[in-house]
């Protein structure tokens, strides 16, 4: 036994020495994601101070009067002139050709291969290398849920040698008490699309060709169906934003819960007819290819437009216009404040490049002019537009967003015990 | 008709067949790769063929045939080495304990003919039922797919033979198991300890290792012995021998070929179920059940054939709506997007080409990688011979990386070393392990669905669904049926011996059995007594008990489930209490015994390889788990393997697993590995 219990050891000595081998040997050699010591939580820091932008109003946007605490106006139009003021630290003598050449550069993604998102980074990772200087190999790692991602990225070295695409902003992710992050604080090197979304209703089953023609109507009654947010979640453009605007409105509507997987199960259940409307963003662009003739033969309608200030919804395949009313002209000043609040953080924009905080100002440039120089190549920018299933929507630079991120942020995070409570308030009402 | 004729025409284009072969070449390697499954591989190539391959037919149809042949070679790792995946865990149960007898060859000849003939079951489903099959598809909804979920709780039944309560009590403690998660209803965090890695639940690749896999893998390393026993025929011959006996059973690859294609056919069934259900209904109709369980090749059968046409049916409501059968059929459809291709009538009129293609090449795959791996499987199946700690050293560590994958954080380990724990226990307390699983696959597609449907239809609506009575009926018919069968694999021991090399000496390669056996089942004067294995039903019901107090803190609809369930893990681990405390004994029960038992020095041998274990887990922590995963052969091979094979197994163990973790795990998959505590050992 004595001997056994020797040998024993030996071998443990033997693992031991061997992984200090297999260390030394294929160690430390990649620099994409060190942690940073300290990962403080910052939900109350103090938002950047930015200069408004001026975005011109979309069509159905006469009077995007200016309300206080708002964020900003969607991104959606031409790039604004001046740049804004830098928010990191620029390198001395930086050589973006030497920093990034033979380097891997990791792009997080929080969610299962397979997604949309995934599909685009890893469209990324295939493509955006080239643009930038040194062309970097790219890899995809999944982390998830997406607030461990974004997590992830808040630790980690800011080096430029690690990223992450992400669905949507994460401003509303970043008040869940599991965040350690502040949205703003990262670095933003891009965002393809905003999140503008299309509430369609069953033409068949509804007498409704707009949403003008629902209000103060007693029925037929709209039902919806999808998954309870969180109670951190202030979800914005598929659930909470119909309820809003059922209340204020005084629409006929009605919200079933279900265990929903996503737009293919939204489109199955309106096709078994468990609900008459939904409610999409990119998809509204997509439908025409998954589901053909749906719009042209009026099985569906689109009954409203949800963007926040200036955003713009155009017409699809089907449809050379988008004709329905914007939901944002049909409310009061003092609901846009609510809604603007409420909306914004999903919507501003959709997926998102993001560099983790304090990323030095050369290595975000370099990043952000690789992201619009790849953008600015008609063969990049069409094949992307094919992986995202819809126009690039975006215009502005990766630092003009950032400015736009921190405005949303500071009026999202002033209004929040004001959004929580008008949400749990009609949450319960239309609940089923 | 010219659309058809034009896809056929891709018959003499060799960048079709280029691009066939690659896709026939990622789904042999996928399949004899533990660990590395053909989503993944989609996930990593979906943007270069988009991109690269211009022409959509022929890229669509790569991935399609890439996701849909991938199930053929998948049993190797289950059968050969003891690891079952995601949608082999039948295969496991039963193909691994034929190995066991040395009968590896023969099984993996006969699961390529079967499994063959359901693709092209499935194929030729696929082709036949697109222009009619939308109203069906349509016509399931919330409350069926419940109710035909609860197909699989009947299965519980059989599952539990010879066991009853155990069985019961295991399969809700799965159920229970699955409602870990937030709840989509009730947005509930339940049982999620505060982890943002159990949000969408327990991952099931670090479950099913952990809970069906590891023991397995720790028992067959403690044995020093090959997986087949002496005088096992490992040959090509013995291959073919198989697939003549798979060809033999044709009726089964029909039958439940078409049941696979039903199964996939409906959206939110999940793959994860089919192989259960199939082997629910193969056992149904089966006249003699006494061998299932214990090791049946018809039983094997009964999956594979589901498992492979299962593809097909995924594929039609893809097709036919757009709507992804599965997940690697998610793929497709963003491939078809991006290709500018409209699922939905279009795939029968204008791209009826890509349709005809899919079908065509659905079909030749198969039966391509069925060739591969009956050449290949002669070969492999040596594997078989060589010393499980050999084996194990590689296996086990790849094991812990695979659920890694799965979570990306540490708690996989947890997770894998907890239901390696709970899966121990129960093989030694004689609680059968598949209805765990089952109950652990079905708990969220039950709860999820059913919830759904009373928010739609409410529970009135619910009964006036015709098509749902039906199932439910069915349901209970067939739970009603298989539990008055009695005593499924837990005769005819005596015939297996008779026809089949079985290992002497040790206790057990079919069922566990207990020491004076079933037959020594008396009522006769019992005294009470606290046994090990009453402790091990009190923890149960501990953890029932402490699962209903939480359960009181979720919202009301979010705490239907768990606590209904908790109860039923409470009254029945209550039942087997008293049983266990006067000491009653427990049946022939469904599930692999330990190999191990009975040898001599057992317990030093556990002593060893459990110290070891404990020792590696320690290390993933200490120095992460890239590195402690590249040490772990040290001791199996030393330890368990002797003289100048010990050397051989570490020289080939060492550098196969750093490879792995190098190239797979670093270079494809780029994974984020986990902070060890000593930064030395950092790999960021």
């Amino acid at each position: 036994m004595k001997k056994a219990y020797r040998s024993y050891l030996s071998l443990v000595a033997i693992a031991v020495l061997t992984a200090l081998v297999l260390a030394a040997c294929g160690g430390s050699d990649d620099p994409t994601a060190t942690p940073r010591p300290t990962a403080t939580p910052v939900p109350d820091a103090p938002a950047a101070q930015p200069t408004p932008t001026s975005v011109p109003s979309a069509p159905g946007e006469p009077t995007a009067t200016p309300v206080p605490g708002a964020p900003a106006p969607a991104p959606t139009a031409t790039p604004t002139s001046a740049p804004p003021p830098p928010t990191a630290t620029p390198l001395p003598s930086f050589d973006a050709e030497a920093h990034f050449k033979g380097k891997t550069v990791r792009i997080l993604v929080g969610f299962n291969p397979g997604g949309g998102t995934d599909t685009q980074a890893r469209f990324l990772a295939a493509k955006w290398g080239q643009y930038i200087p040194g062309n970097p190999r790219i890899v995809i790692s999944n982390l998830t849920p997406s607030l461990a991602a974004n997590n992830f990225l808040f630790q980690s070295e800011p080096n430029g040698l690690i990223l992450n695409y992400n669905a949507t902003a994460p401003i509303q992710s970043s008040t869940d008490p599991n965040a350690i992050f502040k949205a703003s604080d990262f670095e933003v090197i891009g965002a393809p699309v905003a999140r503008n979304a299309v509430w369609m209703i069953n033409g068949q089953d509804l007498p409704y060709n707009d949403i003008t023609d629902a209000m103060g109507a007693s029925g037929p009654t709209l039902i919806a169906a999808g998954s309870a947010p969180t109670p951190q979640e202030l979800v914005g453009v598929g659930d909470l934003g119909n309820f809003l605007l059922a209340d204020w409105l005084n629409l006929p509507y009605e919200f079933k819960l279900v265990a929903s997987t996503g737009t293919e199960q939204e489109l199955l259940m309106i096709e078994r007819g468990d609900t008459n409307n939904f409610t999409a963003g990119s998809v509204w662009y997509q439908l025409p290819q998954r589901r053909p003739g749906w719009i042209s033969s009026g099985f569906i309608k689109p009954f409203a437009g949800l963007a926040g200030p200036g955003g713009l919804i155009v017409g699809n395949a089907e449809v050379e216009e988008f004709t329905a009313s914007y939901a944002r002209d049909l409310i009061t000043d003092e609901q846009k404040d609510i809604w603007d609040g409420l909306m914004a953080p999903e919507m501003f924009v959709g997926k998102n490049l993001l560099a983790p905080p304090d990323t030095p100002l050369d290595i975000v440039n370099t990043l952000r002019k690789a992201w619009d120089d790849a953008l600015a190549d008609p063969e990049f920018r069409a094949d992307f537009e094919r992986i995202l299933g819809q126009p690039i929507e975006i215009q502005q630079s990766g630092a003009e967003l950032q400015e736009i991120f921190a405005q949303v942020e500071d009026a999202f995070l002033r209004n929040i015990g004001q959004l929580r409570e008008v949400q749990e308030g009609v949450y319960d009402k239309f609940t089923r | 008709m010219s659309e058809l004729l034009e896809g056929l025409s891709y018959l003499g284009n060799g960048a079709y067949w280029a691009a066939f072969g690659v896709a026939v070449f990622m789904a042999v390697f996928v399949g004899l790769l533990p660990g590395v499954s053909a989503t993944l591989v989609m996930a990593l190539s979906i943007s270069f063929i988009v991109l690269n391959i211009e022409d959509p037919l022929i890229g669509i149809v790569m991935l399609a045939t890439l996701t849909g042949v991938d199930n053929t070679l998948d049993s190797i790792p289950a059968v050969l080495l003891g690891q079952p995946g995601g949608a082999t865990q039948v295969t496991f149960l039963e193909g691994n304990q034929l190995a066991r007898r040395g009968l590896a060859a023969h099984t993996l000849g006969a699961v390529y003919a079967v499994s063959a003939m359901g693709g092209l079951v499935g194929a030729l489903a696929l082709a036949i039922v697109i222009p009619v099959i939308k109203p069906f598809i349509l016509a399931f909804g919330f409350p069926e797919i419940a109710s035909m979920a609860l197909f699989g709780v009947a299965m519980v039944a059989a599952l539990s033979s010879g066991a009853m309560v155990k069985g019961l009590a295991a399969a809700a403690f799965g159920l229970l198991l699955g409602t870990i998660g937030i709840d989509p209803i009730s947005a509930a965090h339940r049982y999620t300890f505060g982890s943002l890695h159990l949000w969408e639940g327990l991952p099931l690749i670090a479950t099913t290792i952990g809970l069906f896999a590891l023991p397995e893998m720790i028992d067959l390393t403690m044995t020093r012995r090959p997986v087949a026993t002496h005088g096992a025929v490992v040959n090509n011959r013995e291959v073919f021998r198989g697939v003549r006996y798979g060809l033999t059973k044709w009726n089964i690859a029909i039958r439940n070929g078409l049941f696979g294609v039903f199964l996939g056919a409906v959206p939110g069934i999940g793959g994860a179920v089919v192989d259960w259900l199939s082997y629910a209904m193969g056992i149904f109709f089966s006249k003699d059940k006494s061998e299932f369980g214990k090791g049946s090749l018809d039983g094997v059968l009964f999956a594979e054939a589901a498992q492979n046409s299962k593809e097909a049916g995924q594929a039609i409501p893809t097709l036919a709506f757009g709507v992804p059968g599965g997940r690697a059929w998610a793929f497709v459809i963003v491939a078809m997007l991006a290709y500018g291709i409209t699922p939905g009538p279009p795939m029968l009129d204008r791209f009826a080409d890509i349709t005809i293609m899919m079908v065509f090449s659905l079909a030749l795959g198969n039966l391509a990688v069925t060739v591969i791996g009956m050449f290949l499987t002669g070969q492999l199946a040596k594997l078989t011979l060589i010393p499980y700690p050999l084996i194990g050293a590689i296996i086990i560590p790849i094991s812990f990386l695979s659920a890694y994958l799965s979570s990306t954080d540490l708690i996989a380990i947890f997770i894998i070393v907890s239901a390696a724990l709970l899966g121990l226990l129960m093989k030694q307390y004689k609680w059968p392990r598949p209805p765990l699983l089952l109950g652990f696959i079905l708990g969220r597609i039950i709860e999820f669905n059913f919830q759904s449907a009373i928010s739609i239809h409410g529970m009135g609506g619910l009964l006036t669904r015709p098509l749902t009575i039906v199932l439910l009926v069915l349901a209970v018919a067939i739970a009603v049926t298989f539990s008055k069968m009695g005593k499924i694999g837990t005769a005819g021991t005596l015939s297996d011996e008779e026809t089949m090399p079985v290992v002497r000496g040790a206790s057990g390669d079919g069922p566990t059995v207990s020491a004076d056996g079933a037959a020594a089942v008396s009522a006769k004067k019992r005294t009470l007594a606290i046994t090990p294995a009453s402790i091990f039903t009190l923890a149960i019901i501990g953890m029932a008990a402490w699962a209903l107090l939480e359960a009181f803190s979720f919202p009301t609809r979010g705490r239907v489930f768990p606590v209904s369930l908790s109860l039923a893990v409470i009254i029945l681990g209550s039942i087997q209490l008293v049983h266990d405390l006067r000491q009653g004994k427990t049946g022939a029960i469904m599930d692999i015994g330990m190999r191990s038992a009975g040898m001599e020095g057992v317990v030093k041998t556990a002593l060893l390889i459990i110290g070891w274990v404990t020792f590696f887990v320690v290390l993933i922590f200490v120095i992460g788990l890239k590195y402690a995963t590249m040490v772990f052969p040290i001791g199996p091979t030393l330890l368990f393997l002797e003289g100048r094979t010990r050397w051989i197994g570490l020289a080939v163990a060492v550098p196969f697993v750093v490879l792995f973790n190098l190239v797979v795990m670093d270079y494809v998959m780029a994974v984020i590995w986990a902070e060890p505590l000593i930064p030395f050992f950092s790999t960021r």
